[in-house]
């Protein structure tokens, strides 16, 4: 019977001693994670929709109305405002990849229905190959594209080489955000 | 004691190099090693909790029954590694998100259990900081002269600086695991000729 308590104590101690510590650092590192994150999201908000000087969240779930979808999600919606008038939205959505969900912003001007920039945020995809569709090369075929297009890999969009699936996925977002935006318009 | 401080940090540097000798925590190795920068940014987080791990396990060693030792290595472990992730996540965002999920994989990186189980836990504090800080650089020191070869083959560059022309293609099994793999298989027939030439 001691010698229970005297492991139950140790291990006790331990476990409180190590809780108290990792309560202090994430005490003091909440505030400058979250505001890196507020940082990145901002950035990359610009550079999805660089027309745009403000973006105002959206309800995400305004943009739910298409057929439930396990490979797609929409996080979240912004909608991209230039002196005060609405030029667009910009979609926060998680495609699956290779490697897990691939989370990106896609900016959609909705006066001339088409694509005005695309972001990875976050990938668990290959390190050196299906991480590149998080690059400026494979992105930028997007850029511009009409709400009309296909986004079908190997029609009109180039896979990343030995990337074929990261890069369907990233394809297919775009089509998605796509067709919400043209569903929404009519 | 100072003698036997350096004894113990040389030991994990070549003679029981973690990941040439001992072949553990090859995991990490084979994943990051694709980058430089990763590399050091790995070594360094490796460096720390595996110094801060068995300063502690040594300190609190006669205090923790044998029977939940393990439990106890594993929470002592894991709270250095949060403290790491968190700390890396708020002040290193870009290096924090090139290594995504091997940050927290610390966790299980059998060097850290390795070392806490076999050495920390028995030896007085000092010897286990000399161990762990041979082991935690012989680890960096394997993995950097991977990530040189892998990033200037694989990209062409060092530190994400261009070396070689922009004609250059990278190789792609150097960016692939096959590229760590072959490279550890390298280093390690070279480290045990150069031993035993050492020696005879």
């Amino acid at each position: 019977m001691r010698k229970i308590l005297r492991v139950a104590l140790a291990l006790t101690v331990v476990c409180v001693v190590a809780a108290l510590s990792l309560s202090v650092v994430y005490v003091v590192t909440k505030e400058k994670i979250a505001e890196e994150a507020r940082k990145e999201l901002k950035e990359a908000l610009g550079v999805v929709f660089p027309e745009a000087e403000t973006f105002v969240p959206l309800d995400p779930g305004t943009f739910g109305t298409l057929p439930e979808s396990k490979e797609i999600q929409v996080l979240e919606a912004y909608e991209a405002q230039s002196g005060g008038e609405r030029r667009g939205v910009v979609l926060k959505v998680a495609s699956t990849g290779y490697g897990g969900p691939i989370v990106l912003l896609v900016g959609v001007d909705t006066e001339e229905g088409k694509i005005t920039g695309l972001k990875v945020l976050e990938h668990q995809e290959t390190p050196g190959l299906g991480s590149n569709v998080a690059e400026e090369g494979f992105l930028s075929q997007f850029l511009g594209k009409s709400l009309e297009s296909p986004f079908r890999v190997g029609e009109d969009i180039q896979a990343v080489s030995g990337a074929t699936i990261s890069s369907r996925a990233v394809a297919r977002a775009c089509a998605k955000v796509a067709e919400i935006v043209r569903g929404e318009k009519r | 004691m100072m003698r036997e401080f350096w004894y113990h940090f040389r030991n994990g540097l070549l003679g029981e190099n973690p990941v040439l000798k001992l072949m553990i925590g090859l995991c990490s190795v084979l994943a990051v090693s694709v980058r430089v920068e990763n590399c050091l940014g790995m070594g360094a987080a490796v460096i720390f909790v595996l110094t801060c791990s068995s300063l502690v396990i040594s300190l609190i060693r006669n205090f923790v029954p044998n029977e939940v030792r393990i439990p106890i290595f594993i929470v002592v472990i894991s709270t250095f590694t949060t403290i790491v992730d968190l700390v890396m996540k708020a002040y290193l965002p870009p290096l924090s998100k090139a290594m995504g999920i091997f940050i927290p994989l610390i966790v299980v990186n059998c060097i850290i259990m390795a070392r806490a189980e076999a050495f920390a836990s028995r030896k007085p504090p000092l010897l286990a900081v000399a161990d762990a800080l041979g082991m935690g650089v012989g680890y960096t020191l394997v993995i950097t002269a991977i990530g040189v070869v892998r990033e200037l083959f694989g990209y062409g560059e060092i530190l994400s600086h261009p070396v070689f022309p922009k004609a250059y293609q990278g190789m792609m099994a150097m960016i692939l695991p096959p590229g760590a793999f072959l490279l550890i298989g390298i280093y390690i027939a070279l480290l045990n000729w150069s031993l035993r030439k050492v020696k005879s």
